[in-house]
């Protein structure tokens, strides 16, 4: 009784319209009468208390893996709405990992090889859908059978099934291939060939080589189809063909130019352009017609092919840039388009065309544009500016100087987000081209000295460069005094810790090159030392030097109290160095006796320090790690064994950047704290065994470039680490565009090297990317060698079909050659695939005798050259076979 | 990734002058840590490759979906793997980004490095999600030809037919696409299946509501 109070879909469906509001509520009061209706023996309640819930499942994207036994009940019941229901609540919500999937097997099996045609018909969709290994293994037979159906439309779907089959279960392939191979020619059956040919464009798209044998086919039906469709993914099968045969690409050019130029339909013509442009962009003269057809394709009034036309030019740019330059205005006038995609696609023609000699215009161009246009698309022009401009180490820039007040002004711009991007380019150029540091200097104490600027977050990854590039090359800057006050700013607690440490180191550097400076010049008034023009310009006078160290226990003093470790660590540094110099300043800025003497002192100590900040940073090597001599003693490899496998052998040695080179300064320094190295020495034992125990536990987690921090606290005096001045820093080293440029030009392992840290960041994700993609690569293999089995396979194998087919095959036109072939072979063509690949060998043959020839009439010419196919064939059949089989399409 | 080159470098310097022993470390675990949390890691983001990424891409048509012009869905079929909660999160996306589109753009939207072609019929959307390499005038043919079944079926079709009838949407969508592959590029035919499957439904119900069923249904 329960089914004459039950709700139809219709109730729901009306239910579902009506409410406004209370949408959920109403689906979930549905969702509980279902759970209780789907549980009635009776077939209708059930089917349709199913129903409900697949609309549901569809529509509102309700959960309904519970009731996957109650779908499988109802595909089990005679009553063919019912088991339409079932199979339709299967097919959408069944996973490879449904527990019950099984279960469906005996079932699928049963309707599979039912006489009604519709029974069949929904089986086989819903293993299309759902077919795992285990059901695409125990179903293969019975697909195999449709495969030659007699029923058109079973046939077809069996045929659509077998791509499921072959990406589930590869050992299918053996089974199935050949009835596949077969199909191709039921050139009765227009609907079977188009199956088919969606079946193998998506096989071949996988792994075009085991295809190569049936290109011969695929070339029929190029020639032949009047169907768009078919002639769409035979073009999409010969895209993926051409590139490994150089023979074949010439011979299916000519059809393919001709079809471009015939055909009324755009989709068919675009896909002749795109496979024109990206398998046969050698054939200069197809090229040409298709850049002609793209022209076609820009100045129509339909978007979409407008942007076609863009999609092609993009795929054309790096082989033939010409054709490009050639829309060049088209392409700038679209990047004001009012669709969001044309601007993406011209965007990136542009930056396709900027080389070296236009750089700065359309740079300038870009970036006026970006000002102007919406935060996300400024931030795209922005982002392809500095992707493009730090292409191959900075390939394209000739003026760095213009570069870097780019990179000023770009971090100005309204909307810009790229604040990380920019960092990276302002250290990573910092770094490299040293002639362009003080402009990176200049440019840098601009954002600083910004105030409004510290407000924005999209901006602190920059300044903290700027702060960083200020500190490390403040000799550059013309008053360091103003750049104190400028990191030392109130407004810097805006600033995330990270950032404003860098801000403080900064500071400290400052500190140290002001003091430094003073008390050179102050040795200079003395007569000890000559004052450089440079401390002149500085005007550091006394009552600045105070006012700085004032400065400093104002700003920094409250920062010794933070609660980030690396802030407070490094304020307390500073105010420690302040202490400490302090009194030995002071009796030099107010003179006395002693003053001579004290003087001394102080300035032995800025001088140390100041000798440790001017060591030269450059871009370290990748491999620079490789180079560190490991000393005895210390095993390096047993706990980072397994960190290997996760990330392979190039690992980078970011760190590594620490300057050992003044060294002798370490010892100058362990001189004056004698006390506190013993001190020190004791406690760093204890950490080292810490992060011996630390390193056992996490050893996955550490990288190689902790050796090096781990070996120096070891010991001291260690060896150099990187030497940065021998081959490395031949980019550092590099002070005119010439040499970077020429060293784009260096083997690739050679620019890799030079590049800095922004890489290694890269590599983490590279080595990420083929652990995922492992599984499906083995399943792909199998797939394969399936194919490249049966393709190829033992003429044991061949069974009496194929040898009937084989012969059928042969048409009017190629009959004359091939009986005559097959008289001198007396019987021992055995199959069409292996009969193919002694062709081939014959056309090697030809081949070697005629390499000049025009090979377009290939097909002509040798259907006429009957000695040379005599010739051929005099070959040992052993030899014949051993030949690797290569298509021939001299059919 | 939060470390760049330079300031990383100046830290390590000076961590390298406070091992000199410059001042006393406020707190000696502090430097460990400082050494382990290391620069760079690969660890965390290991496994969010993306699902997305993972998926074989042998197929033509990963997705068809109909939406409405107010953003309700009204039928959506998945050829690719997609869990329950990618699938609403991916309907929920392209909606948004395919809705707040202009009548005169294009009919094409980047999506997660996949092409979602689209095209509005009166008041519903269309859309279809193809591999990038795919051809999407093809898969705008696709859909008109789906359209002109769905027209041909339920003479002139509206939105109302296909809320209505959502379950025969399906079935029509069934007969034109297998596997991701268009299966029938004959309208004729289609609606020949079609119309054979909707004779053997009459049969069946007629079985079912025969009243010596009803009766055995009643009494049992």
């Amino acid at each position: 009784m329960d089914s004459l109070f039950q709700r139809s879909l219709d109730d729901i469906i009306k239910g579902l319209r009506h409410q406004q509001a209370g949408e959920s509520a109403f689906v979930s009061k549905v969702l509980e009468e279902v759970r209780r209706e789907i549980k009635s023996t009776d077939s209708h309640t059930k089917s349709t208390a199913l129903q409900k819930l697949t609309y549901l499942h569809s529509i509102c994207f309700v959960d309904m893996s519970w009731a996957a036994f109650h779908a499988i009940e109802c595909i089990s019941y005679p009553n063919f709405t019912h088991k339409k229901v079932g199979y339709l609540a299967i097919s959408q919500s069944f996973q490879e990992s449904t527990p019950v999937i099984l279960l469906i097997s005996n079932q699928l099996r049963k309707d599979l090889k039912s006489n009604v045609e519709v029974e069949v018909s929904l089986a086989l969709e819903c293993l299309s859908r759902i077919g795992n290994l285990d059901l695409c293994r125990d179903l293969t037979p019975e697909v195999f059978t449709l495969m030659a159906s007699s029923r058109i439309p079973v046939r077809k779907k069996a045929i659509g099934v077998v791509l499921r089959l072959f990406g589930k279960y590869p050992d299918a392939v053996r089974v199935c291939f050949k009835r596949l191979v077969e199909s191709l020619e039921s050139s009765d059956s227009p609907p079977i060939v188009s199956a088919v040919i969606g079946v193998f464009c998506e096989l071949a798209s996988k792994d075009p080589k085991a295809y190569l044998p049936l290109a011969p086919e695929f070339y029929k039906i190029l020639v032949d189809s009047r169907n768009n469709w078919v002639l769409i993914k035979v073009l999409k099968i010969f895209t993926k063909l051409a590139p490994l045969e150089p023979r074949l690409a010439k011979k299916i050019v000519e059809p393919i130019c001709e079809l471009m130029s015939k055909t009324g339909a755009k989709s068919l013509m675009f896909e002749c352009i795109r496979t024109i442009l990206t398998s046969l962009a050698e054939h200069e003269s197809a090229v040409k017609l298709a850049a002609g057809r793209i022209n076609e394709l820009l100045i129509d009034e339909d978007p979409n092919l407008r942007y076609l036309g863009l999609h092609a030019l993009a795929i054309v740019a790096p082989k033939h840039i010409w054709a490009v330059l050639e829309n060049k205005e088209f392409v700038i006038k679209s990047l004001s388009d009012p669709d969001p995609n044309i601007k993406l696609e011209s965007l990136r023609l542009v930056m396709e065309m900027v080389s070296e000699s236009n750089v700065v215009e359309i740079c300038r161009v870009l970036v006026n544009y970006a000002t102007k246009s919406e935060p996300e698309f400024c931030n795209v022009i922005l982002g392809s500016i500095l992707s493009t401009c730090s292409n191959n180490v900075y390939e394209i820039i000739v003026d760095f100087d213009w570069y870097v007040s780019l990179l000023g002004e770009m971090s100005r711009i309204q909307h810009c987000q790229k604040g990380e991007e920019i960092e990276n380019q302002l250290i990573d150029i910092g770094m490299r081209v040293q002639d362009v540091r003080p402009e990176l200097v200049r440019v840098g104490r601009d954002l600083l000295m910004d105030p409004a600027l510290l407000g924005n977050p999209f901006l602190h990854r920059i300044l903290s460069a700027a702060a960083w590039l200020c500190g490390e090359y403040v000799e550059f800057i013309r008053n360091p005094v103003e750049l104190m006050e400028s990191l030392l700013q109130p407004r810097t607690s805006l600033l995330p810790p990270s950032v404003r440490a860098v801000y403080l180191e900064s500071a400290f550097k400052a500190l140290v090159f002001c003091l430094h400076s003073y008390l050179k010049s102050a040795h200079g008034e003395n007569g000890e030392a000559s004052g450089t023009t440079l401390i002149q310009e500085n005007h550091i006078t006394p009552d600045s030097v105070l006012h700085l160290l004032n400065l400093i226990d104002m700003a920094v003093g409250p920062l010794s109290g933070s609660y980030d470790v690396e802030i407070q660590e490094r304020a307390r540094n500073i105010l420690g160095f302040t202490e400490l110099i302090k009194p030995v300043l002071s009796d030099s800025l107010h003179p006395q006796d002693e003053r001579h003497k004290q003087q001394v002192e102080a300035s032995k100590m800025v001088r140390l320090l100041h000798d440790t900040f001017s060591d030269e940073l450059g871009p370290v090597s990748m491999s620079a790690q490789g180079r560190v001599p490991v000393p005895d003693g210390l095993v390096l490899h047993e706990n980072l064994a397994d960190l290997e496998a996760v990330c392979g052998s190039s690992l980078p040695a970011s760190s590594a950047t620490i300057s050992f080179e003044g060294s002798h300064n370490v010892e100058g320094a362990t001189s004056i704290f004698i006390s506190d190295q013993k001190e020190e020495s004791e406690p760093s034992s204890e950490s080292t065994s810490l992060l011996a125990e630390h390193r056992k536990r996490h050893g996955l987690y550490y990288l190689p470039s902790e050796k090096n921090t781990e070996h120096h606290e070891a010991n001291n005096d260690y060896p150099p680490a990187n030497e940065l001045k021998s081959g490395v820093t031949v980019s550092n080293d590099a002070q005119d565009l010439a040499k970077l440029a020429e060293q784009s030009f260096l083997p690739k392992r050679k620019s890799k090297q030079v590049k800095a840290r922004p890489v290694v960041v890269k590599l983490d994700e590279g080595d990420v990317l083929p652990i995922s993609s492992k599984i499906p690569q083995a399943k792909d293999d199998s797939l394969s060698e399936a194919v490249r089995d049966v393709l190829l396979g033992n003429k044991a194998a061949a069974d009496s079909v194929i040898r009937k087919k084989g012969k059928e095959k042969l048409n009017a036109k190629e009959q004359e050659d091939d009986l005559d072939h097959m008289d001198s072979q007396s019987g021992t063509v055995q199959n069409p695939v292996k009969e193919r690949s002694k062709r081939s060998s014959r056309k090697q043959n030809a081949d070697e005798g005629d390499h000049g020839g025009d090979k377009g009439k290939q097909k002509r010419r040798h259907r006429h050259g009957k000695h040379r196919t005599r010739e051929g064939v005099q070959n040992p059949p052993a030899n014949v076979i051993s030949q690797t089989p290569v298509p021939d399409l001299l059919l | 990734k939060s470390n760049t080159h330079g300031p990383t470098s100046s830290k390590n310097r000076w961590l390298f002058l406070s091992n000199a022993c410059f001042f006393s470390s406020p707190n000696r675990t502090e430097i460990s840590a400082r050494i382990i949390l290391p620069l760079g890691l690969p660890s965390p983001e290991l496994g969010t490759a993306g699902a997305y990424s993972q998926r074989p891409s042998s197929i033509m048509i990963h997705f068809v979906c109909l939406i409405s012009r107010q953003g309700k869905v009204r039928l959506t079929k998945w050829y690719s793997t997609y869990t329950q909660k990618e699938r609403s999160k991916a309907i929920r996306e392209l909606s948004g980004v395919i809705l707040s589109r202009g009548p005169k753009l294009c009919n094409f939207v980047d999506w997660k490095g996949y092409k979602v072609v689209y095209k509005r019929y009166a008041s519903l959307y269309f859309c279809m999600c193809i591999d990038d390499e795919d051809n999407e005038l093809e898969a705008l043919e696709v859909i008109h030809h789906f359209v002109e079944i769905l027209d041909r079926y339920f003479g002139s079709v509206c939105e109302l037919d296909l809320i209505f009838n959502f379950h025969k949407a399906y079935y029509i969508l069934d007969e034109l696409l297998i596997a991701g592959e268009l299966q029938e590029s004959s309208k004729k035919t289609v609606a020949k299946l079609i119309s054979a499957q909707d004779s053997l439904v009459e049969v069946a119900k007629e079985e079912a509501s025969s009243i010596s069923n009803i009766i055995a249904q009643a009494t049992k």
